[in-house]
């Protein structure tokens, strides 16, 4: 039988500091949440393999600081990412402003970059700020060529959504 | 004598400085392939150490995946560096490590472009602590801000609400005293000229609007300070939802359809208490729900839980209405363009009365579709002892 090769992909998860970029990659691959906040500095990589119904996919993520100070060197960790998973905190209304931000920043890389965009926390329902106007709004603010890239809403905390986010970039990838 | 470019000691230095700095190197050949692998480089690997000579560096090294062609574009001497730093690691035993590379050319060489690995946990650590507090003092002015924000929203509310309920209450009062003057002009000219049961009735109505009005506002109070107190006794359900029925609306009588155990649903509960939960529910069903259209309220038994529905067709909401529904003063934008008079803390005290009675209230909604709203409330013998009683 013929050996079929793994395609490997290169993901980018962007978006402002402690909206959950680290959360959603741990209960991605480890099915696990932890409440304490650990900011990231740099970037952190792991990889996941999806099986999807058009062959076999290994994502490699890459976890990256939300906190400006790398942002100078940023293009380079952006470089050869074939997708982008852009995170805001739906509690915090300033870290919406980063979809349009970093959906921009990506595209200047990697022109064609699929994109998903994600809105977390949705389990802190009484702190949420953002509404579903605002939320579509900003998402239509990212459209390339009149495609608005789709957008979900997660929570790292009880696992809603996160594996369909990684999953909906994962068949755009393939 | 001997200088520093004396091969053997450059080399006993090299190796010394790369233990010291706890770094190592790698050279690669025109095509990215690893050729030459300085000291200990395997430490740098993560998992088990492939075959790295003659690998491709982003075989070896994933941070590289993808950005070949910058590496390239080094190589042919167009850009001067490529740099990843810092680069977390987790070991499996969850302790972290930084690291830095840095990707340059090699001029003249049967190498082409040399990778330096380089540790970097130590200042790596000292940073991250800071942005970690940084950050943490980011997101706790956010807070007070927020908070802030709230107290000033909730401040003008309240002004609001006073001068809302001070109108809410004019209407009724003005009712009132006409219905008063009617009869007192009655009693004076010693003759009836109004039908007196039926003014009577008119200002009962009143003065039942009234009682509601300010009731509402002293609940308010009363659960924010948490000075909710119950008057528990026994009691059953399906009679208190029938008598809400049949005095809560002017008009509910074909419009409301109750499916009921006919043998009732014995509680352990504040009736008076009850009645104002699912008289607020009710009035909130009546108020939304076109005229042609009925409400529907059920009452069943669910293992050690009594479970009312109350399902109207209205609007119904968007799930961030929903999300808002139980705040105090809450009232959707379609509430306050319907003009249905109205506080926003109905649904609030709602939630506030059945978690005292040791239950939990969901609602569900569908635009378009309606809204159904279910109380959950434990059934005469399961009641939390830790409710206050009278």
């Amino acid at each position: 039988m013929a050996e079929q090769r793994v395609i490997q992909r290169k993901v980018c998860l962007l978006g402002a500091f402690a909206v959950g970029k680290t959360s959603l990659i741990r209960k991605y691959i480890e099915g696990c949440f932890d409440d304490k906040y650990l900011s990231t500095i740099g970037v952190k990589i792991s990889r996941k393999s999806v099986h999807l119904e058009g062959g076999a996919l290994s994502l490699i993520l890459w976890d990256l600081a939300g906190s400006e100070e790398y942002n100078g060197v940023q293009t380079s960790y952006l470089q050869g990412a074939t997708g982008g998973i852009i995170v805001c905190d739906l509690t915090r209304a300033e870290t919406l402003d980063e979809w349009r931000r970093y959906t921009l920043r990506l595209r200047q890389v990697n022109p064609q970059a699929r994109i998903i965009l994600v809105a977390n926390k949705a389990d802190l329902v009484a702190s949420r700020v953002l509404s579903d106007g605002d939320l579509r709004a900003a998402a239509a603010a990212c459209a390339s060529d009149g495609a608005i890239p789709p957008y979900l809403l997660t929570s790292a905390k009880t696992g809603e959504n996160v594996e369909a986010a990684f999953l909906c970039l994962a068949q755009q990838l393939l | 004598m001997k200088t520093w470019r004396d091969p053997s000691l450059a080399v006993s230095l090299l190796e010394l400085v790369f233990d010291r700095q706890s770094m190592s190197f790698a050279c690669v050949d025109e095509d990215l392939v690893i050729r030459l692998v300085g000291p200990r480089l395997e430490i740098f690997l993560e998992g088990a150490p492939p075959a790295v000579e003659d690998a491709y560096l982003s075989d070896v090294f994933i941070e590289f995946f993808g950005s070949e062609e910058s590496l390239r574009t080094v190589l042919a001497g167009r850009s001067q560096v490529f740099r990843l730093s810092p680069v977390v690691r987790q070991t499996p035993t969850g302790e972290i490590r930084y690291l830095s590379f840095e990707f340059i050319r090699i001029p003249d060489s049967e190498w082409h472009g040399l990778l330096l690995v380089e540790d970097i946990t130590v200042s790596s650590v000292l940073e991250q602590g800071l942005i970690q507090q940084r950050n943490e003092l980011r997101l706790l002015r956010a807070e007070l801000t927020h908070a802030n924000a709230e107290l000033q929203r909730l401040s003008q509310f309240k002004s609001a609400l006073l001068s809302m309920a001070a109108h809410d209450l004019r209407s009724p009062l003005a009712a009132l005293m006409l219905q008063i003057d009617l009869l007192l002009k009655d009693v004076e000219r010693g003759q009836q000229t109004v039908s007196w049961s039926k003014t009577l009735q008119w200002m009962w109505a009143a003065a039942a609007s009234l009682n509601t009005l300010i009731s509402g506002l002293l609940d308010r109070e009363q659960v924010e300070q948490g000075r909710l107190v119950l008057r528990l006794s026994h009691c059953d359900l399906v009679s208190v939802i029938r008598d809400v029925i049949r005095m809560s609306s002017p008009e509910p009588v074909g419009r409301v359809e109750l499916q009921a155990p006919s043998t009732g649903l014995p509680l352990v509960a504040d009736k008076e208490r009850l009645q104002q939960m699912f008289s607020n529910l009710l009035d909130n069903a009546l108020k939304y729900t076109p005229r042609n259209h009925h409400v529907l309220i059920s009452v069943e038994q669910r293992e050690d839980w009594a479970v009312v529905m109350v399902r109207d067709h209205g609007n119904g909401m968007t799930r961030e209405q929903l999300s808002q529904l139980f705040k105090m003063y809450y009232r959707t934008e379609d509430a306050h363009e319907s003009g249905v008079v109205g506080t926003g803390l109905g649904l609030f005290i709602v939630k506030a009365l059945v978690e005292a009675h040791g239950g939990r209230v969901t609602v569900e909604s569908e635009l378009g579709q309606g809204t159904t709203f279910m109380i959950f409330l434990p059934l005469a013998g399961y009641l939390d002892e830790s409710v206050n009683s009278a």
